[in-house]
């Protein structure tokens, strides 16, 4: 490395940006997700699980239903039709049926790079 | 030490003393790649620790945590990009960012020079120089090959060089 290389570095290391202070820090804090109590967090879950056995549930009939009939293309459309506003009912009443978490596994786009 | 406070008991003080270490780097590199626009670089740099706060638990301590972090803060501003319909990786294309730098002096001329390197060679600098990772460290944080990494070093340097004696 010769003397002009050693300099930029040099240069670079003494003019390094890097701003600090406590503010941020609070403003960072603060902007964290809350703490949910264990009872809160219980309820949750217990509402999540309900919900995804709920959709579970219509699956199952679906199949069922599927599985007894003739199982052509109209039985598939009669299930749909059943199926489509079972699903926007259930939603409607009880909240999404299959929890973010689990549809981003599925489909894992969107702002969340992870 | 602080994570398995983090992690184990939700300390939050303890997350606190982990802003309060690494904020420097976050938001200096950060600063760096947006021009020197500071109220923006801040939002991505909260967003970069938040985003770290919820993922600490998937920190394996495989990479040095300024690392991880780096990474995290890189993937916040290609993020942003994207957003912007911009470009969504670090190009190698001449860089349009003007600083926006009230320091005097070798400051400024140092943060203009910075910003009319193509964003890829900036930020090898800026995470290489300024905030002391290895090549390997910053190749990691950058998700890019060692080699790329060394060559957008060796270019990034001649350049400014260059502008810094123009």
């Amino acid at each position: 490395m010769d003397d002009s290389e050693e300099s930029i570095t040099q240069l670079l290391r003494e003019n390094a940006l890097a701003p600090r202070d406590s503010g941020f820090t609070r403003r960072v804090l603060t902007a964290l997700p809350q703490r949910l109590p264990n009872a809160a967090i219980s309820r949750r879950i217990f509402a999540d699980t309900t919900r995804f056995a709920i959709a579970l549930v219509l699956i199952a009939v679906a199949f069922l239903w599927f599985l007894a009939g003739p199982r052509g293309g109209e039985s598939i459309v009669a299930i749909l039709l059943f199926l489509l506003p079972a699903f926007a009912a259930a939603a409607r009443v009880c909240g999404p049926l299959i929890p973010r978490s689990v549809l981003r596994l599925v489909w894992p786009r969107g702002r969340d790079w992870r | 030490m602080l994570i398995a406070r983090i992690v184990h008991a939700d300390d939050r003080r303890a997350f606190g003393e982990l802003v309060q270490r690494h904020q420097g780097m976050v938001r200096g590199f950060l600063r760096r790649m947006l021009g020197g626009d500071a109220d923006l670089a801040d939002d991505l740099a909260q967003e970069t620790f938040i985003k770290a706060h919820r993922a600490l638990r998937t920190y394996r301590g495989g990479a040095k945590f300024p690392v991880w972090l780096c990474a995290i803060a890189a993937n916040e501003l290609r993020a942003e990009w994207r957003r912007r319909k911009r470009r969504a990786e670090f190009s190698d294309d001449e860089a349009f960012d003007r600083p926006d730098t009230p320091e005097p002096g070798m400051q400024r001329d140092i943060a203009t020079g910075l910003a009319q390197l193509p964003e890829a060679q900036r930020a090898a600098l800026v995470l290489c120089f300024e905030h002391g990772l290895t090549h390997e460290e910053a190749a990691a944080a950058l998700d890019c090959p060692l080699g790329t990494l060394k060559s957008h070093v060796a270019r990034g340097k001649s350049r400014l060089r260059a502008w810094l004696e123009a």
